[in-house]
Formats: C-alpha cells, sequence, structure tokens
C-alpha cells in the first residue's frame, strides 16, 4: 500500500532560516522533509511521509493574513495529501496563531484532516481549540520528543479516520465539545460517589467544568486622589494618529505606550482608535470620549487629582485572547507599579 | 410592566394595571427590549427564559418588569445578558433561533396559551413578589 | 420513620378475565381496569394497550409514566392529597410491582414530546423500555381546555397504577427493602461521626404543563420543606409535568427516586442520609431567590455537612440551579449538583443557561441535543403526527421511511435529572 501523504508547515525559525530578521519571508516551498518534520516523518514510518513543507514567516504571515493564506492553500493542493501537518509551535504565539489558522483553512476549504500542536497558553490554542486538533505540547522546543509520539499517534488515527478518544486519552487540549457517553455507575450513584470525596477531601473529577471565571475582586475604594497619581489605562484602541505601533484593530497581540506630558486633550487631528470592534465615529470625532484626558486634566487642575501619568497604554479588547490581555495587564501593571503609580483608571468600550 | 410579542397577552391582560409594551418581533427582540428597559433601570420581575421550553421551540416570550426604574439593577443585566449569550449559542449558521426547527401554525395559540399561563402564574405570587427584590444583590 | 418496600417481579402482563397476579404473570382484566379508571367528564375513546420490552413498539407522546404499588401496612394510602385523603404516608409497609408500569399518553397541547421505544437503539435512551408498560390513551372530549385536559389525563394514570397495585396487595414479596430515617436529634446520635448529608429535590412547578404536586398541592405555592424519604416512596410526589421529555421526573421517577435509594444505600456506612428538602423552580426571579434562600437555610438548619441537588428541566430552572448551589456552599455545606445539558447538536454550545464557580461538583445526564435515529416501529401506540414539532423535533424529523430522527429530549427520561440513567456527556 502506498505511503500516506502529509504536508507540513513550519515557521522561519524551526525550519532553519533565521530568527526575528527573516519573520517576514513569505511562503515558500520546499519538498521533502526540514527540521523538526523529521523526528515526524522518522515516527510515522511506513504509513505516511511528509511530502512536501511549507515555510512561512511569522511576521509575514500575522501581517498579510489573506495573501498569506491563499499561497499557503495553493502552495498544498497539488499534493493532494491525506493530513496536514502544523508545528509544533510550543509557546511562540505568532507561530501558534499561524499554525492553527492554517489548520483551520487546510481542514475547511480542502476537507483534509488537520493536526497541530502548542502550549495551552499559545494563543493560537486560544482561538481555534474549538476548531481543530491541537496537541498539547510543553512551551519550549525542549519537549518536542514528548510531542512526537502523542502528535503521531493522532495522525494515524486521524489518517485512518479511527474514533478520536477523550482529550485525556489522546493528549490534545480540550476542544469544549460535550459528547455523550454511558457510564458504569448510573447518575444518582455517581453524585453519592462525588459527594463522599467531596466531603473527604478527596479528589473528584467533576462532569462538567463551569465555565472558567477570572474574576478579580475590585479594590477598595479611594478616600482621597489629591495625593496621588493616576495613570490611564484603555482597552478601547486610542492611538496617536497613523497607529504608530500598528496596534491590531482586533486580536491584538501588543499595546502602545503613549505620552500625554503636556497634552490637555486627545483631539480628531492627533488621536484615534484602533479598534475594530464598535463604530469608530463618535470615539474619532473626540478621542476623551473612550479615555477622558480631558475632564481628569480638569480634575487635576482641581486639586482632586494629585498627578496624571505621563503616560497611557492603549489596546484593543475586541477579540484578543485571554492570554494575551492577562500578559498585556501583568506587563504594564509592573511598569506602572515601578513607576510610583498610585491607581489607574481602566476605560473599555 | 409586561414586554411580549404573544397576542393572547397582548389581548387579555390579566391585569389592567399592567402597562403593556408590545414588541412585533421575535423571542430575542422581546428579550432585547427588555434588556434596554433594564439599561433604563427597569428590574426583571421574571426569569427571561420561559419554564422548560426551550428558546428555539416557541417563538412567543414574555417578561415581566418592574413599573418603576431606579438605579441599574445588575444582577436583572446578569440574568439577562446570560439568557441572551444562551440564546446566540443555539442560533443555526444563517444566525436564525429557528433555523433547526419549526412549528405548526396550528400549534400557535397552544404555544402562546403555555407563555400566557407562565406569566398568569408569575402574576398571581405578585404580592410577595415586590418586597424580596432589595434582596437580589448577588453576594460574591 | 420506617417503611418496608417489598417489591414482587412481574415478567409478563397479559389481558384476560380477572385481575390478579399469577405466579409472575400480570394477568390484567380490561374491563375492570376500565371501571377502575373510567367516568372522566373530559375524556372518551379511552384505550388500553400493552408494550413489552425488545417489541417492535413505539409509544409516543408520553405524558406520565406510574409504578403500581400499593400501601399494605401503615398509614393512608398510595398518591395521597390525590387519589386518597392527606395522611401522612411512608410508614409501615409498601408492595411495589416491578417491571411494571402504567404509561399515559396523548396530545394535550398542540407541540407534544415524549418517545418510548421498546427496541431498537432509542430503547437504550430511556428506562421504560425495560418495564412492560400497560399504555392508556384517551381522547379529549371537544372543547375541554389544556388544563382539564392535563388533570384528566393525570388522575387516569394514578388511578390505573392504584387499580394494579392492589393485584399484588396479598402477593409474598420476592424481596424486602426496608428503609428508615429518624428525626435528627435520634439521627445524630446514631451516628455520631458520620458526615451529614442531606438531599435538595428540585421540583418543576412553573404553570401550565410545567407542575408538581406534593400531598396534592400545587407545589409552586409551597416554600421548601423537609420530607422524609419515605414518602415520597409512597408517591407523596406526583407529576403533571409534560415538558421537556428527557429530564422531567415521572411519577415513577418520584416513587423510585435513584438519589434517595443511593444516599440509603450508605447510610449508616459512610453517611448519615437526613432526609429530603423539597424546593420548587418558579417563574419570577424574587421566587427563586426565597426559595433558594429557604433551601439553604434549611440546610444549614437541618446541620448538613453536605448535599446532593437535582434539577428538573433546563433554562429557566438552571437559574434555580445555581443559586441552590451557591447558597447552600456559602454556608459551608459541601454539594454536588446533578443536570443535564443543551449543548446543541455539535456539542460546541453553552450547556448550561447559568453558571458559578461554587458549582466544582456537577453530574451530567448527558446533551440533550445529540440527535439520534429511531427505526421503523412496527406497532405505534399514540401516534406520530406530533414529531417534527415535539420538543427536540424538527422539519424533517418524521422520514418518508418511516424512520425519526430527533434530539435525545423528545425521549422520556434520556436525561433525567436524578441520575436515573447511565448517560453522560464528557469534554471532547
Amino acid at each position: 500500500m502506498a505511503k500516506k501523504k502529509i504536508v507540513h508547515y513550519l515557521n522561519q525559525f524551526f525550519a532553519g532560516i533565521g530568527g526575528e530578521e527573516k519573520a517576514d519571508m513569505p511562503p515558500e516551498l520546499r519538498e521533502g522533509v526540514i527540521g523538526p518534520g523529521m523526528a515526524l516523518n522518522a515516527a510515522l514510518g511506513d504509513e505516511a511521509e511528509i511530502v512536501a513543507t511549507i515555510i512561512c514567516g511569522d511576521s509575514y504571515f500575522n501581517e498579510n493574513p489573506e495573501t498569506s493564506k491563499h499561497k499557503i492553500l495553493d502552495m498544498i493542493k497539488p499534493y493532494e495529501p491525506d493530513l496536514f501537518l502544523a508545528g509544533p509551535a510550543f509557546n511562540a504565539g505568532r507561530y501558534g496563531v499561524a499554525c492553527a489558522t492554517v489548520a483551520w483553512l487546510v481542514q475547511e476549504e480542502l476537507k483534509v484532516p488537520a493536526l497541530t500542536g502548542m502550549y495551552i497558553e499559545n494563543p493560537g490554542a486560544d482561538l481555534f481549540r474549538k476548531a481543530v486538533y491541537i496537541v498539547e505540547t510543553g512551551n519550549s522546543a525542549a519537549s518536542m520528543r514528548k510531542a512526537v509520539p502523542t502528535m503521531v499517534t493522532m495522525t494515524k488515527k486521524l489518517l485512518n479516520g479511527e474514533e478520536i478518544g477523550t482529550p485525556a486519552e489522546e493528549g490534545y487540549i480540550p476542544r469544549g465539545i460535550r459528547r455523550n457517553v454511558f457510564r458504569e455507575e448510573r447518575g444518582s450513584r455517581r453524585a453519592v460517589n462525588m459527594l463522599i470525596s467531596k466531603l473527604k477531601g478527596e479528589e473528584y473529577e467533576t462532569e462538567y467544568a463551569m465555565p472558567s471565571f477570572d474574576r478579580v475582586p475590585p479594590a477598595d475604594a479611594l478616600q482621597d486622589l489629591s495625593h496621588l497619581t493616576i495613570a490611564m489605562v484603555t482597552s478601547g484602541g486610542i492611538v496617536p494618529k497613523a497607529n504608530p505601533d500598528r496596534v491590531e484593530s482586533s486580536s491584538a497581540s501588543k499595546y502602545g505606550k503613549y505620552s500625554i506630558d503636556g497634552i490637555d486633550d486627545l483631539t480628531a487631528e492627533e488621536y484615534e482608535t484602533a479598534h475594530g470592534g464598535y463604530d469608530p465615529v463618535y470615539a474619532n470625532e473626540d478621542p476623551d470620549r473612550v479615555l477622558p484626558l480631558d475632564v481628569m486634566r480638569d480634575m487635576e487642575r482641581e486639586g482632586i487629582i494629585g498627578h496624571i501619568y505621563e503616560w497611557f497604554y492603549s489596546t484593543v479588547g475586541n477579540g484578543t485572547s485571554v492570554g494575551n490581555s492577562r500578559a498585556f495587564g501583568i506587563r504594564i501593571g509592573k511598569e506602572l507599579k515601578e513607576a510610583g503609580v498610585d491607581a489607574v483608571l481602566l476605560t473599555s468600550t | 410592566m409586561v414586554v411580549t410579542n404573544n397576542p393572547t397577552v397582548r389581548d387579555h391582560l390579566p391585569d389592567d394595571d399592567l402597562k403593556l409594551v408590545w414588541v412585533e418581533g421575535e423571542y430575542e427582540d422581546v428579550l432585547k427590549v427588555v434588556r434596554n428597559r433594564v439599561h433604563e433601570g427597569y428590574q426583571l420581575l421574571t426569569h427571561p427564559l420561559a419554564g422548560s421550553v426551550k428558546p428555539y421551540e416557541t417563538p412567543y416570550r414574555t417578561v415581566l418588569l418592574s413599573a418603576q426604574a431606579s438605579n441599574l439593577h445588575m444582577p436583572s443585566l446578569g440574568v439577562l445578558e446570560q439568557a441572551l449569550t444562551l440564546l446566540a449559542s443555539f442560533k443555526g449558521k444563517d444566525g436564525s433561533l429557528h433555523s433547526l426547527r419549526t412549528y405548526r401554525e396550528e400549534h400557535l395559540p397552544d404555544l402562546q396559551l403555555v407563555d400566557y399561563d407562565l406569566l398568569k402564574a408569575a402574576i398571581n405570587q405578585q404580592p410577595t413578589m415586590q418586597e424580596t427584590l432589595g434582596n437580589q444583590e448577588r453576594g460574591e | 420513620m420506617k417503611l418496608e418496600l417489598g417489591k414482587i417481579f412481574i415478567e409478563d402482563v397479559q389481558f384476560g378475565e380477572k385481575t390478579h397476579v399469577d405466579g409472575r404473570i400480570l394477568i390484567i382484566d380490561h374491563t375492570e381496569l376500565l371501571e377502575a379508571i373510567g367516568g372522566d367528564e373530559h375524556l372518551w375513546k379511552i384505550r388500553v394497550d400493552l408494550a413489552h420490552p425488545g417489541e417492535s413498539v413505539r409509544i409516543t407522546p408520553v405524558k406520565d409514566v406510574i409504578e403500581p404499588r400499593v400501601k399494605v401496612k401503615g398509614h393512608g394510602a398510595i398518591f395521597p392529597g390525590m387519589l386518597s385523603k392527606v395522611d401522612t404516608v411512608g410508614n409501615g409497609r409498601t408492595h411495589a410491582m416491578k417491571n411494571v408500569a402504567v404509561v399515559t399518553a396523548g396530545k394535550v397541547v398542540g407541540f407534544q414530546e415524549g418517545i418510548i421505544d421498546m427496541s431498537g437503539p432509542g430503547a437504550d435512551y430511556t428506562p421504560f423500555s425495560k418495564t412492560h408498560n400497560v399504555v392508556i390513551t384517551a381522547e379529549p372530549k371537544p372543547g375541554i381546555k389544556p388544563h382539564e385536559h392535563e388533570a384528566a389525563l393525570r388522575t387516569l394514570g394514578l388511578k390505573a397504577a392504584a387499580f394494579l397495585g392492589q393485584a399484588v396487595k396479598n402477593v409474598e414479596p420476592d424481596e424486602i427493602k426496608t428503609y428508615e430515617t429518624l428525626a435528627p436529634r435520634e439521627a445524630a446520635l446514631l451516628h455520631p461521626e458520620l458526615p451529614r448529608v442531606g438531599y435538595v429535590y428540585m421540583l418543576q412547578t412553573q404553570g401550565l404543563l410545567h407542575d408538581t404536586y406534593v400531598y396534592g398541592v400545587d407545589a409552586k405555592k409551597l416554600v421548601p420543606t423537609v420530607m422524609y424519604p419515605t414518602e415520597i416512596m409512597d408517591g407523596a410526589i406526583v407529576s403533571g409535568n409534560c415538558v421537556s421529555a428527557c429530564d422531567k421526573n415521572p411519577t415513577y421517577i418520584h416513587m423510585n427516586n435513584p438519589v434517595i435509594e443511593d444516599l440509603y444505600e450508605e447510610h449508616g456506612k459512610t453517611i448519615n442520609f437526613l432526609g429530603v428538602i423539597i424546593t420548587n423552580e418558579n417563574v419570577t426571579l424574587a421566587d427563586k431567590e426565597r426559595s433558594s434562600n429557604w433551601t439553604a437555610k434549611i440546610c444549614e438548619f437541618m446541620g448538613l455537612d453536605g448535599a446532593i441537588v437535582t434539577q428538573e428541566g433546563f433554562g429557566n430552572p438552571d437559574t434555580d440551579l445555581i443559586m441552590n448551589c451557591r447558597k447552600i456552599e456559602e454556608k459551608g455545606i459541601k454539594t454536588v449538583i446533578v443536570t443535564d445539558e443543551y449543548a446543541g447538536r455539535d456539542g460546541a454550545s453553552q450547556s448550561l443557561a447559568d453558571a458559578d464557580p461554587k458549582a466544582n461538583a456537577v453530574i451530567t445526564n448527558g446533551n440533550a441535543n445529540e440527535t439520534i435515529v429511531l427505526p421503523y416501529m412496527n406497532r405505534l401506540i399514540g401516534t406520530t403526527a406530533f414529531i417534527d414539532s415535539c420538543a427536540g423535533g424538527f422539519d424533517g424529523s418524521l422520514r418518508e421511511d418511516g424512520t425519526i430522527k430527533v434530539e435525545l429530549q423528545a425521549i422520556t427520561g434520556a436525561t433525567n435529572e436524578t441520575g436515573f440513567g447511565y448517560l453522560s456527556a464528557a469534554a471532547y
């Protein structure tokens, strides 16, 4: 029987072409196996082989998503692969997003099963875990050796159309798909068992995990702001005109930090919103509507507020992953703390 | 205040003192009108979802709101947003809540009746309804 | 309070002369049965059919399922407040006719539901494919209102179960199980070292087609209260609930509540099972707040360490479930909640209409939106004319070849939220 055909996707780094300086390379097709593909190919044995590898720079993919997608699909099509593999991307954020996006695209457009792998906190996992199988890996390439057998086992199952088990059995990141199963004990008995375990303080596994809640208790109210330094942070996308840092209009991978030293008012001439998730007309007419610097300055002059911190931070909350948001928050918080800021005014849209 | 798209409720309002807000639209439209009212400070008196009738099973919905508006009532808004999220998750690819289900023309009176009856059950309990409203803050 | 539950295991049900049990066979006299249940001014064309496990039979639309029982010793009679006086039941001795169920079927309002297949893939999802079913169908007389129709049909079923129960009154049971619950003080003295556990039993109580009766009282008019578990075994809780076939509690399930059985199983070994707290699922938010406050208060009052909370229905009752769970947990009482899911046909939607991080121990009885294809059946009791518009059905559900594609919602008891079945759901 002929070996089944697989096309593999890598970024510039894992393909051995270069680091960040090569991140803007457009998609490129190479016959055969490259880099991490070697280990996967070896483990696939006689069943399948990687016939081609597509390499694309991370920046290029993220900045030219439409062009990249078309080019990559056109490169894959002639091979008529039985399966598509991407990565694994470990904790590389842009690479993870690219791997998951391409895997999903291949699955949707070419109707070919696809598989990728990455660290659970990779934003690519957040975005696509529901749509594609993503094998959970460690957070660095050092975990490649562990990832190979898991990816290969799943690859073989997908190639043969075998049933895929639970995330715990197979090692993929839970997709959040609920599927019915018959259990050995009836529900009431399982409830009694679970209660006994809970009462004894023993481990038990809930059969339905509540959607995760990341609730932060609000800090105590401040009584007197007149001696405090207040910073302004927004997820409403207010940036200097022309968006110098190119904060994305959705699914932001970064935030910007801008000086407001000596500025009294965010004018339509100087500022705008980068946000793509709401009608920008009113924000662009007067950016103070999202980030109220004008009234803050008034309060500063009136002595209600001690001092407005000279930098504001801005990102876009539109579809931005929880992982990215958390990372931004931690970094911004750390900087503000070091700068001696006492409180933060946080505005959204 | 009664927000409804159910003709039986409109035509046979169980209590003349109730203000009727008629919605010419679907289940979700009713909830959106209710949400707008909640934004204005009205409180939800009945749950936005109907008994055990799934939102995709009936075109009719009636929701009871407080007569007066005051400050924004967060528990009301919380329950409502949760219901709207649920509705969204039941929609088909065409964005319609009912794309996967049908009801027959001849059953519409029965569906109206069940919705109407749930409203009556709520109104019958109304004298005791007001007093506990103050305690609805979620202690989280 | 102490109840001896004597079980008589029946292996076949046949029509014949004079209703009685002959060995392991229940003989039903058709005329006697009709006489016992008949005389309702709202119904006519009452029909009785038999359906046996493994037969190619489909019963739909099913309203209620009831186990025949009879009180042998002790106060009162079966179904207090409904068929008999309101004497407190749950004491003495009761006989249960096992493997037999009375099933009422018929259309109350236009959109109807409830399928029992006696064989094929659908049979795996309903507990009532394993019982010999005595199916009663009846037509409403013209002009009667749905409320009256529902009540008449409900009473018909209860009467039939009580009538058939009489047949085992003087039969020596194959098995006798004794269930005893003491008052909290004595119970605490008896097992001081064991954690004290209660069962919070949520009843669907919202209006037409959504009601449950306790000693004949419409349970939406109750505030949460305490019951001895054995009262429920004597039919103190009766279903008037016609919505959501998969996760409503038919009277049969109230009588055989599996949480009560399994808590009794552990009683005196790993836990001290103190009793049942019944509560309702109401329409108004204020009532939901009050009932959940009271439920938590009673749990605290009883000095519970742990509680199991079961739900009935989906959507609006999710709010009651989560409120109960959160408030009981806030009293420092460990809870496990038992529910089912509506995660969409692809399993990707939000499973519950409410959520709380305190609900960290959940038993699920499956995704009711998952679809199943039910094959053609040789015999039909009732009608499939409503399949495409019943809950869980959809346009094209009833196919030309007689097969039916429906969501599990349409199958009676498929995702029952007292944990009566083995179905569950897992994350993939």
